[in-house]
């Protein structure tokens, strides 16, 4: 892979990986002409005997962040440490308390290896203009006030049965990082030292549609109404399996002799709304229950600015909203949209939670 | 060699002196002058520039411009007085310490076209032609080390790249491994055992360039818009003056009087430990605080500042205010500051830039008499804290 300088609107000059100097630095040389290098200043004091090893590197955005957003990454359920997360910043500073951690700085290492040797130019990077100098920096190349960057370790992922990044979009989402540029408000997860990332539960696997919501669609979207709206189709989605499922139950219950016709009819009709639906999916199948009452909260503080009546229940507060909106949106208050964008985060949360706790619905 | 003109240069001070020499007796001295200064020994390996036109160039007996030096001469301000060929004989028994103002890239260039005609061993002529060429050259002999900063300055400009921090670094190197009246400047600095008395002289260096950016953290990078602001920051300063010594002086002053105003013990564990702090501290002496970069780019951008605002005239009145700061017993201003350096630590987004703005602010508000903070140090942390707070939202 080749790093890109520009000489002008049309002319350009190919680098390629050199070396690493005695200091650090990145030496690169032109492509097809040697005699012709150029310098990537590196700050950090790599180590001695650097520890070279297999490791794969993915970049994320957040421009909301500290550069001591520094961790260790650990795969929750299997509880095995396969990798670092942290800001492109933390490789241009040696004032983060990471600084001198030889184990960080091994990780350090492999991702500038894996940025100017493997990556090269590619559509996450910068081109900068041609110096005479022959002297730059990291954030010549890289967007060091977005790109986050997680760096696993190949033999770490091998002992996690079956690992695949794209299972832990939705939690990387949740806690700040972005598989584009965004111009929304959250940050980078604040945590101690070390994050815990858990994939997608398998029952939700199949459905596209929830990881591309994250990874493309509410990235892009910003409008209050639109987000509500896709959000609630995951809501939609999941009701659907729930129904499919239970409906399967009462089959099998008819089938078997267990229950009356007239018992399955009831059933099946309270099955039927939508609203007990979405009641049985927040009682069933989401465990936190701050993160429901939050939302049941700002639920019903719009619904009641609104002439609604307020409910006792997580999943009906978050139904009408659904109702007032799709039905009635337009006689919200303009005051009230500082609410809804209060629920979506929240809504956000939950949908999430979801996804990736749901169990046994298929 | 042969010297063919003589004019005095007010505005620095300096004598400019033209000689005229072959490509021979410039590359004898320029060897030494190289080797003499490591700084300057770094070159552009590059191609694909107009240098390797100029290579071509010179075969065919091209003439360039003046390569121009400058000779700093210590203690000597009798130069003026010499005659022609005594002014030669100084510059020929003082190369160690000629400097390249303008022209490094070009004098590698000379170098590379030798040592390349050397080895083509078939064609002598052409080497010894190339040799024989002649070459004008300009020396500014004085002892005004910023005036020739600021000559440095005017001549780079537009050409081959060189940051402010770079040519500051070039022409002060001179300090390294000197004392500045009994203050050591350092190559390296055991970090764990700050000392009054020692500095690094990168640090400085930073410092000082903080000060003529009024910027604590200026980019290090060339700009040639950037480079013409600094050049009319500079040619407002009194040129006579060694500035680079002032500025050390006024801040080891600035940091002596500090030292002597707490008595919080922050070696002690359990201090640290009842601060709770995030990571390990700043520092744990004070003068480990204000030894760092971070500090001495802050008082620099402060001051600098203080002067385009007209609140202070020059680092004669800093060093005069020194000696008026103040805190009470019981305020414990030096554990505020490292609780606040902690903080900004963990929060920021560019921590180095953060609590340069941070010393910034705390500087600003400490030497600015309309400033409630005026010389309490005290009230300086936790003003220039909300300074700092305001400014980076």
């Amino acid at each position: 892979m080749s790093i890109t300088c520009k000489i002008n609107e049309v002319e350009s000059i190919q680098y390629r990986f050199k070396e690493f100097d005695l200091e650090g630095n990145i030496i690169l040389n032109e492509l097809g002409n040697e005699e012709n290098e150029i310098e990537v200043k590196n700050p950090l004091n790599l180590i001695d005997g650097v520890n070279v090893f297999p490791c794969e590197t993915f970049i994320f955005y957040n421009k909301n962040f500290s550069e001591s957003n520094i961790y260790q990454v650990y795969e929750k359920e299997e509880r095995i440490r396969v990798g670092w997360i942290f800001p492109l910043q933390a490789l241009i500073s040696k004032e983060h308390k990471y600084a001198e951690n030889v184990y960080f700085l091994n990780y350090a290492y492999m991702a500038l290896f894996n940025f100017f040797v493997k990556e090269g130019n590619t559509d996450k990077s910068l081109t900068p203009n041609f110096r005479e100098d022959g002297i730059y920096t990291i954030e010549d190349f890289y967007d060091v006030e977005n790109i986050q960057v997680l760096i696993l370790s190949s033999m770490s992922l091998n002992k996690v049965s079956e690992f695949c990044i794209e299972d832990y979009y939705l939690d990387l989402y949740r806690k700040g990082y972005y598989l584009k540029k965004y111009d929304g408000e959250k940050e980078v997860v604040q945590a101690d030292e070390t994050i815990k990332i858990s994939k997608i539960s398998a029952d939700m696997k199949s459905d596209p549609y929830p990881v591309h919501l994250f990874t493309d669609v509410l990235i892009a979207e910003t409008h209050l109404l639109v987000r509500f709206h896709l959000l609630y189709q995951v809501i939609e989605l999941i009701i659907d399996k729930i129904f499919n499922k239970e409906l399967k139950s009462i089959l099998v219950g008819l089938g078997a002799g267990e229950k009356k016709l007239s018992q399955i009819k009831d059933e099946f009709n309270e099955l039927s709304k939508e609203n007990n639906r979405i009641k049985k999916l927040f009682t069933e199948h989401i465990s936190n229950n701050s993160l429901k009452s939050s939302l049941k909260d700002e639920c019903n503080k719009l619904l009641l600015s609104n002439g609604r009546d307020g409910k006792g229940d997580s999943g009906l507060s978050l139904y009408g909203v659904r109702n007032l909106i799709v039905h009635d949106y337009r006689s919200i208050s303009p005051t009230d949209y500082e609410l809804i964008k209060e629920i979506n985060y929240l809504f956000e949360e939950v949908v999430i939670d979801i996804l990736i706790s749901i169990k046994n619905l298929d | 060699m042969q010297l063919k003109s003589r004019i005095i240069d007010s505005k620095i001070g300096a004598e400019n002196i033209l000689l005229e020499m072959t490509y021979e007796e410039y590359l004898e001295i320029a060897k030494d002058i190289l080797m003499n200064n490591p700084l300057q020994r770094k070159r552009v390996k590059s191609s694909n520039t107009v240098y390797s036109l100029l290579k071509k160039d010179l075969l065919e007996g091209c003439i360039m411009p003046p390569i121009v030096l400058a000779l700093n001469l210590e203690n000597d301000s009798d130069f003026f007085k010499l005659d022609n060929e005594s002014i030669i004989d100084l510059v020929k028994s003082n190369i160690e310490n000629l400097l390249i103002l303008d022209g490094l890239q070009r004098t590698h260039t000379l170098k590379d076209l030798e040592s390349e005609l050397r080895e083509e061993t078939n064609d002598f002529d052409k080497f010894i032609k190339f040799r024989n060429g002649m070459l004008r050259v300009e020396i500014y002999i004085g002892i005004n080390q910023f005036g020739i900063l600021y000559r440095m300055l005017t001549l780079n400009t537009g050409q081959t790249p060189m940051s402010l921090r770079h040519q500051i670094e070039i022409l002060y190197r001179k300090y390294l491994d000197n004392a500045i009246e009994g203050i050591e400047i350092v190559q390296e600095v055991n970090k764990d055992t700050a000392s009054p008395n020692a500095y690094h002289f990168k640090t400085l260096v930073e410092g000082f360039n903080s000060y003529l950016e009024r910027d604590p953290a200026p980019i290090d990078r060339f700009d040639v818009l950037n480079n013409i602001k600094s050049l009319e920051r500079l040619s407002n300063e009194n040129t006579q003056n060694d500035l680079f010594k002032d500025f050390v002086l006024t801040y080891d002053n600035l940091i002596k009087a500090i030292d002597n105003k707490t008595s919080a013990n922050l070696s002690d564990d359990e201090v640290l430990d009842e601060l709770s702090l995030y990571a390990s501290p700043f520092s744990k002496n004070t003068i480990g605080v204000f030894n760092k970069s971070q500090a001495i780019t802050g008082f620099g951008a402060a001051i600098g500042k203080l002067k385009d605002l007209e609140v202070i005239e020059n680092l004669d009145e800093v060093r005069d205010l020194v000696n008026k700061l103040e805190v009470a017993e019981d305020e414990d201003w030096i554990v505020d500051l490292i609780k606040n350096l902690d903080s900004i630590k963990q929060n920021s987004k560019k921590i180095g830039n953060a609590q340069r703005m941070y010393f910034y602010w705390i500087f600003r508000e400490l030497f600015n008499e309309n400033s409630d903070a005026y010389t309490n140090l005290y009230e300086a942390v936790q003003t220039g804290y909300k300074k700092y707070q305001l400014t980076s939202e």
